[in-house]
């Protein structure tokens, strides 16, 4: 299994129990007042669901398991991948932080954390799909690599 | 990765970047103005991510991974397959063009498009769900 599906598929594990603990935290907060913000989590539990767990977890077995390119780069540029891996995780943290405090507070500076986050989490997703695409392939094809 | 797979994984992977740029823009109008209401692109979003990439991935991938047949063909009749995967598209972009808004489509007619895309798509992967033949002696 290759360094960057490890950590990938360790990063979506510490995301799905992150995911839950934010869904027992709005499961209480009907019955414990002092929590009555925890709607506000509401997005964050949902998106380190879905983008932390599922998302990170399909994409680092696919890194892993698509046909590989040739023997040179058999996993395409992995420095590219380990950006985007490094992009989703970070904008993942910066939304957890800042989504319930702008939603709470409605400050500017959380606002602009706002834009942050979802230009990484996008610009990660995006070129991680861009290093997974020439990989979506029959076996067997030749690639330019392994011509020369 | 069969043909059916490939066509399954990339349309999922377009969708994919597709449905995090709808949140990317919901997400970015929650912090600031950018001069337009981004939240109506939610129901659009999900649609997006759960159908069109979600859903179409996995089913892309089981279709390239499950046990084959013994015989040819290998994966099930393919016209079955690939009729599966355009009229699951078909439905699926339906849902969404009508999640954002556009008139007289979506609804009802364009689930079950959606939703008879994936039943061809299923009649061959379903039977695939078998124990490995071992090899005898």
């Amino acid at each position: 299994m290759p360094k960057l599906t490890r950590w990938m598929l360790r990063s979506s594990m510490i995301m799905l129990v992150g995911s839950l603990a934010l869904a027992l935290l709005l499961s209480s907060s009907r019955w414990i007042s002092s929590i009555s913000w925890a709607p506000a989590v509401r997005p964050v539990f949902l998106h380190l669901f879905t983008v932390g767990w599922v998302l990170q977890m399909i994409l680092g077995v696919s890194f892993w398991m698509f046909p590989i390119l040739g023997r040179e780069k058999p996993r395409g540029n992995e420095w590219i991948a380990w950006t985007s891996f490094a992009l989703i995780n970070i904008g993942l943290i910066i939304r957890a932080l800042a989504e319930p405090l702008e939603a709470i507070y409605h400050s500017s500076a959380y606002g602009w954390l706002l834009v942050a986050s979802a230009l990484a989490q996008w610009i990660g997703s995006t070129t991680f799909v861009l290093v997974l695409w020439p990989r979506v392939r029959a076996r067997g094809t030749v690639t330019s690599a392994r011509r020369k | 990765m069969p043909a059916v797979s490939r066509a399954l994984v990339r349309v999922s992977l377009l969708y994919l970047i597709t449905g995090m740029t709808f949140g990317a823009l919901m997400l970015a109008g929650k912090g600031i103005d950018i001069g337009f209401p981004a939240m109506r692109l939610l129901s659009g979003h999900s649609e997006v991510i759960l159908f069109g990439w979600l859903v179409q991935f996995v089913l892309g991938i089981s279709y390239w991974l499950l046990p084959r047949y013994s015989s040819v063909p290998k994966r099930g009749n393919p016209v079955l397959s690939w009729s599966g995967f355009l009229i699951f598209n078909l439905g699926t972009l339906l849902l969404v063009a009508g999640a954002l808004g556009v008139d007289g489509i979506g609804g009802a007619a364009a689930r079950a498009t959606q939703l008879f895309g994936v039943a061809l798509l299923l009649v061959t992967q379903v039977p695939r769900i078998k124990a490995m033949e071992c090899p005898s002696g």
